[in-house]
């Protein structure tokens, strides 16, 4: 083989070149802490980073949403625990008032009192945060429950509900559809109109017979509620877990395909200086012989 | 026998020695030259002639009468430059696409924080986070920001990719342009080489320039190299002839309807088979690249702003209006409907009309993973994930496919520079050789000179 020195300077220059090459993208992925810089560098590698990049956007608004919501559902929450507790007073109050032993004075006390108490289930049912009303179903803007001046309350919102809209389509209802609650079997405001006006006509026996069983019905009508939304309150905060978990095993997968492994990186980079320093040298030794510098 | 006859034999020694160190002189001269061929003075004894005192009684014997250059040969191997030729086509092609694909991928800057994909994943979750906030304005406000932002983010790439085709097309006609020059260059040195053979000289140097200029056509286009017993090259590209003697075809530019440029000869009229080359490679990324992933960018943008109208178009706004499209076309770009920037509230997110109700904006929401028809089955996200993966495993390819032919190129090149190439010791070596040859034949005639000098002495 005739070697010439112009083979000599090739081959040298491609083994620098390739070694230059090496540890200028080395020194790129340490410089910018990826490992892919271009799409082109790993096809799948980019095509899975995108996807899990998209994954972990819907994740991160599932999260947000759920967060956005949980006032709401914890407001309504609250409305339904207290609406229990107005119910349970009245019903004591209607026990009291049913017993034969009590004045007519004494049963028109008892009917003011629960006057007071359907105003405050009025207001708790139309419950507001923020400018949503909670029991108007999806009419959010619209007040729900409005009393005519013969007592009786008609409800405005709609069957259907507003949701936190989860991304594998899951639905968190965020208000109610405040009939169900109030007006479903056992019309609530009705039963205490009806009460009222038994205890204004001091009819104990009606208080009894009537009007106790019904608020007895009612007041298993709004526990049954409360206890499938506080169902839904408690698994939403469960949820919030588990997006967090999600969100950080996908960055725990994200981070291996798009991120640079320094340690690796620097081993390759010093490895690669040290080949370069020999190649560097083996070439500076090598190029300048010639029998030039040994004829006379 | 006579003194003069070894007189003139030293004489052409010294002179056949001269040559011979010329040559290596002008060898050493061009030994950093890469196109050049390493030239070799062939030594040969002149003719004898017959000399009486060496007869055998019948016939005379033969009397040597010193040594004279046959010619001065260059060194090169025609099957070598013929495999170099190709694989510059190759090389140069793969440059070429290359280049471009590069370009491309970074047009797209995926994977990257601001890329379209994060773009539209925003977009879809700004969509979500309205179905679950229907009522709310500023969710609203986002929705159409976020919208504004993709779009503002497709066209701009649309742009660019124009952009691009017009520099394509430029390069495509620079090269035309080159490559005619260098044909004609080919069929100058035809002439020179012709005519220098016609009188009995070796045009060496004219025929490195031919082979120099010959790669460079081959950069461009693939072409077969026939020579001629004349010593002119004839030169094809796929049977249509390119180069004959002194004559050559030259090549102009077509434009497609498309814009997608093509070169044909310009007498003619036909189509130049482009082989492989810059050429080629530039038609091909115009053609197969920009074409295709500029249409499957439109698909997706139409096929998305369709799929969300229709959606949009059947729902209600807060005020309870309806029937009123997301975007809209305004001189053949998509725009956010000016309507509902106007008024956000018109911006339909329930199906019933309720103000709480965000079924439609959940919709479309799923629209980002969602099969649509338009898109051959693909989501929207999965159709430009797959644009991305496929263009960058296309510049995967074509980089593997560069660093492979270069690999060949480079041990081509080492092939011929092994034959043709100059080695500066062995000419020192020569050097030293011819010196001493040089300096005998100056001795001879030294000898000669005394002898015949005793001789008139003695007399």
């Amino acid at each position: 083989m005739r070697i010439t020195p112009m083979i000599l300077a090739r081959q040298a220059l491609s083994f620098i070149n390739r070694n230059a090459e090496v540890i200028n993208k080395s020194l790129e992925r340490l410089g910018t802490g990826r490992r892919i810089n271009r799409a082109y560098e790993d096809p799948p590698g980019t095509v899975l980073s995108m996807r899990l990049q998209s994954d972990i956007a819907t994740v991160e608004g599932d999260y947000r949403r759920l967060e956005q919501a949980l006032p709401y559902i914890q407001a309504a929450d609250t409305a339904l625990q207290q609406s229990i507790s107005v119910l349970q007073r009245a019903r004591e109050l209607v026990l009291q008032a049913g017993s034969d032993t009590l004045t007519e004075e004494q049963r028109s006390a008892i009917a003011n009192e629960i006057v007071g108490l359907r105003d405050e289930l009025l207001q708790i049912a139309n419950s507001k945060v923020g400018d949503r009303y909670l029991f108007a179903g999806s009419a959010i803007l619209t007040k729900p429950f409005l009393m005519d001046d013969a007592g009786n309350v008609t409800y405005y919102g709609d069957s259907d509900q507003l949701s936190a809209v989860m991304s594998n389509g899951e639905r968190i209802a965020v208000t109610l559809d405040g009939r169900r609650i109030f007006q479903d079997v056992e019309d609530v405001f009705a039963v205490l109109k009806d009460a009222i006006s038994a205890l204004k006509n001091d009819d104990a026996s009606s208080l009894r017979n009537d009007i106790l069983p019904r608020l007895d019905n009612a007041l298993s009508q709004i526990i049954r509620m409360a206890a499938v939304y506080g169902a839904q309150a408690n698994r939403s905060e469960r949820t919030m877990d588990t997006l967090l978990t999600q969100e950080t095993s996908l960055r725990a997968a994200l981070s291996p395909v798009l991120d640079a492994d320094i340690s690796e990186e620097v081993t390759t980079y010093q490895l690669r200086q040290v080949t370069m320093q020999a190649t560097l040298f083996a070439t500076s030794r090598i190029l300048p012989l010639s029998l030039v510098d040994f004829m006379a | 026998m006579s003194l003069s006859v070894t007189l003139q034999a030293a004489l052409q020694s010294l002179l056949a020695h001269q040559t011979a160190l010329a040559v290596a002189a002008q060898n050493i001269a061009n030994a950093q030259n890469p196109d050049y061929s390493r030239q070799v003075a062939r030594l040969k004894a002149s003719i004898p002639i017959p000399d009486p005192s060496l007869s055998d009684g019948v016939t005379w014997g033969q009397l040597g009468t010193g040594v004279t250059v046959s010619e001065i040969s260059r060194q090169y191997d025609a099957l070598l430059l013929t495999a170099l030729r190709m694989s510059s086509s190759r090389v140069a092609h793969q440059r070429t696409l290359l280049n471009g694909l590069e370009r491309l991928n970074a047009l797209l800057s995926e994977p990257s924080e601001s890329s379209l994909n994060n773009l539209l994943a925003e977009f879809f979750e700004a969509w979500r986070d309205l179905a679950s906030n229907p009522e709310n304005i500023g969710n609203r406000a986002i929705v159409i920001e976020k919208a504004r932002l993709v779009l503002s983010r497709f066209q701009n790439l649309r742009s660019q990719l124009d952009y691009e085709k017009i520099l394509v097309r430029m390069q495509f006609e620079t090269e035309v342009e080159q490559l005619n020059g260098w044909l004609e260059h080919v069929a100058r040195l035809n002439e020179q080489i012709v005519a220098a053979k016609t009188a009995g000289l070796q045009p060496n140097d004219l025929m490195d320039e031919r082979d120099a200029v010959l790669r460079q056509i081959a950069e461009r286009i693939s072409i077969q190299v026939f020579e001629q017993p004349n010593g002119s090259v004839t030169v094809t590209a796929s049977g249509h002839e390119l180069i004959s003697g002194a004559h050559f075809r030259s090549i102009k530019v077509v434009l497609s309807p498309e814009g997608i440029p093509s070169a044909v000869f310009s007498d003619t009229g036909e189509n130049l088979p482009l082989g492989e080359g810059i050429l080629a490679a530039l038609r091909e990324f115009f053609e197969q690249v920009l074409e295709t992933v500029q249409s499957q960018l439109k698909a997706l943008i139409d096929n998305l702003a369709q799929a969300v109208n229709s959606l949009h178009q059947s729902g209600y706004g807060l005020d309870g209006s309806t029937g009123e499209p997301f975007f809209v076309l305004v001189n053949g770009e998509w725009q956010v409907n000016p309507v509902l920037i106007e008024d956000p509230r018109k911006l339909a997110a329930s199906s019933t009309g309720s103000a709480g109700n965000g079924e439609v904006a959940e919709s479309i929401a799923k629209l980002a993973e969602e099969p649509l028809a338009g898109l051959n089955g693909q989501s929207v996200l999965g159709a430009y994930r797959n644009l991305v993966g496929l263009v960058a495993a296309r510049t995967q390819g074509v980089q593997n496919a560069h660093s492979a032919f270069s690999e060949v190129q480079k041990f081509l090149q080492n092939r011929r520079d092994m034959v043709s190439g100059v080695s500066i010791d062995e000419e020192l070596v020569d050097l030293m050789r011819f010196q001493q040859a040089y300096l005998a034949a100056a001795r001879v005639i030294q000898a000669v000179d005394n002898l015949v000098n005793e001789l008139l002495n003695r007399l």
